[in-house]
């Protein structure tokens, strides 16, 4: 029996079990020092920080190992839930789920684990020293359960994709011969995401400057928003390149030798998880450039992921891909042959 | 904006590619007011000097098809779609005088007596 390589996925139910066992073990481990310093912590213990680190709210500790620990007990359900019905699950919402269960999990028990390590043997909690960089450490483990997460999530076996998430093949041929090459370039442009990342910027510099300076962060999340406000999309013979933003970085490459197929599709936003940059080809088994609803470009890759990206005239980047796609004899010889 | 060039080709590539913007353009793809995309993406694509698809561009604005401004990109002109099917015909049809061995003169003369 042949099966697509997308097909061919956690044959020993590992994953599932993994993610219905381990990443909840994993997630409970994370807040033992809650359980091994309970005794030695402040009742109530500080819950919040103004911005210069100075504790400013309180939480009684069976209060707050409900709220955190509820946090990341929801993390866990959503990792079993998900372990559970990923059959009934279609792509892409599998892998996005255990993510965000291994994220909310990791959150939550590092929060507890460091609230307890921060706060033990602090007599009254507004004595409680500021966490630092122990938020690094907290964020960082919410990022790593989540990975660990999406990872699993996508050897789950999984509903397919709707019927309009397919590609069918580009109107367009081009056969080129052998001092030939094309190329095919577009621009896209999201007014939504230049105008979201202007007035970030705007609310982050101002803020900065007259308010507090952590609001700076709002200005770099702007700067990110702003890598969707315009994509250059190119495809040549060595395969697609896009580059996002006003920036050198971020970019897409994909060489031609890694595109198994490329087809076109009229993007619907939620076959592809949303808006804006959907997914990862690194995490996940699919990524989606969706600025809007409408044309796009389908890439499956020779491992079995799936690359979308809406532009207008995708039959032309579908066709210069095709042209620069090794020959392959087996693809050739499974056609039907022209009749004389 | 898709391009092709065949680099075995006698035809100059600056010359191939205004040919092929100028056709893209006479369907109306890029339409009047769209920007074409950046020289340096088409250039890397294609394999070929920066400076060969900005001398395709220029020829191009000489023709009053393409706008170039400075920060703003290459955009498709108004009286574009009007000029860009007659261009054609007179850059091909210079194209097969030359071939035939006409010199300059001759091709303006032709053309003289069909005015």
């Amino acid at each position: 029996m042949s099966r697509k390589p997308t097909d061919v996925r956690d044959d020993d139910g590992s994953a599932r079990f993994i993610l219905a066992l381990g990443l909840p073990v994993a997630i409970v481990a994370v807040a033992l020092p809650w359980f091994l310093f309970g005794d030695r912590l402040p009742d109530p213990v500080a819950s919040h920080f103004d911005l210069g680190g100075r504790p400013d709210g309180s939480s009684s500790q069976r209060g707050f190992l409900f709220s955190t620990g509820g946090l990341a007990a929801l993390g866990i359900a959503l990792c079993v839930a998900t372990a559970l019905f990923s059959r009934n699950i279609p792509r892409p919402y599998a892998p996005v789920a255990a993510l965000l269960g291994g994220f909310l999990g990791g959150l939550g028990s590092a929060i507890l684990a460091v609230t307890a390590i921060t706060q033990r043997d602090v007599s009254v909690w507004t004595d409680a020293s500021s966490p630092g960089w122990w938020v690094a450490v907290v964020v960082a483990l919410a990022a790593l359960l989540g990975g660990v997460g999406a990872r699993l999530g996508n050897r789950l076996p999984q509903a397919d994709r709707p019927a309009s998430a397919r590609g069918r093949p580009a109107e367009r041929r081009l056969e080129l011969g052998d001092g030939e090459r094309a190329v095919w370039a577009a621009t896209q442009d999201a007014p939504w995401a230049l105008g979201g990342s202007l007035v970030l910027i705007a609310i982050g510099v101002v803020g900065a400057v007259l308010a507090s300076w952590p609001l700076v962060f709002l200005a770099v999340v702007g700067v990110a928003v702003s890598a969707l406000a315009r994509v250059h999309a190119r495809a040549d013979l060595d395969g697609l390149h896009v580059r996002y933003g006003f920036l050198p970085w971020p970019t897409t490459r994909i060489a031609i030798d890694r595109i198994a197929e490329a087809s076109v599709l009229h993007v619907r936003p939620l076959d592809w998880g949303g808006w804006g940059y959907r997914g990862s080809l690194k995490l996940m088994d699919q990524a989606a450039v969706v600025h809007r609803a409408g044309p796009g470009l389908r890439l499956d890759l020779t491992d079995g992921k799936v690359f979308v990206i809406t532009v207008d005239d995708p039959d032309g980047a579908a066709a210069v891909l095709s042209a620069g796609a090794p020959k392959d004899p087996h693809r050739q010889s499974a056609e039907p042959s022209p009749r004389p | 904006m898709l391009l092709r060039v065949d680099t075995a080709s006698a035809q100059p590539l600056h010359e191939q590619i205004a040919g092929q913007v100028r056709q893209a353009i006479a369907v109306g793809d890029p339409a009047p007011g769209e920007k074409l995309p950046a020289a340096r993406d088409l250039a890397d694509g294609l394999g070929v000097n920066v400076h060969t698809l900005l001398r395709a561009f220029q020829t191009l604005r000489d023709e009053g098809l393409l706008e170039m401004r400075r920060g703003r990109g290459t955009t498709v002109t108004g009286a574009a779609p009007k000029l860009a099917s007659i261009t054609d015909i007179a850059a091909r049809l210079v194209a097969d005088a030359r071939r035939a061995g006409l010199n300059n003169n001759e091709i303006l003369k032709i053309v003289e007596t069909q005015l």
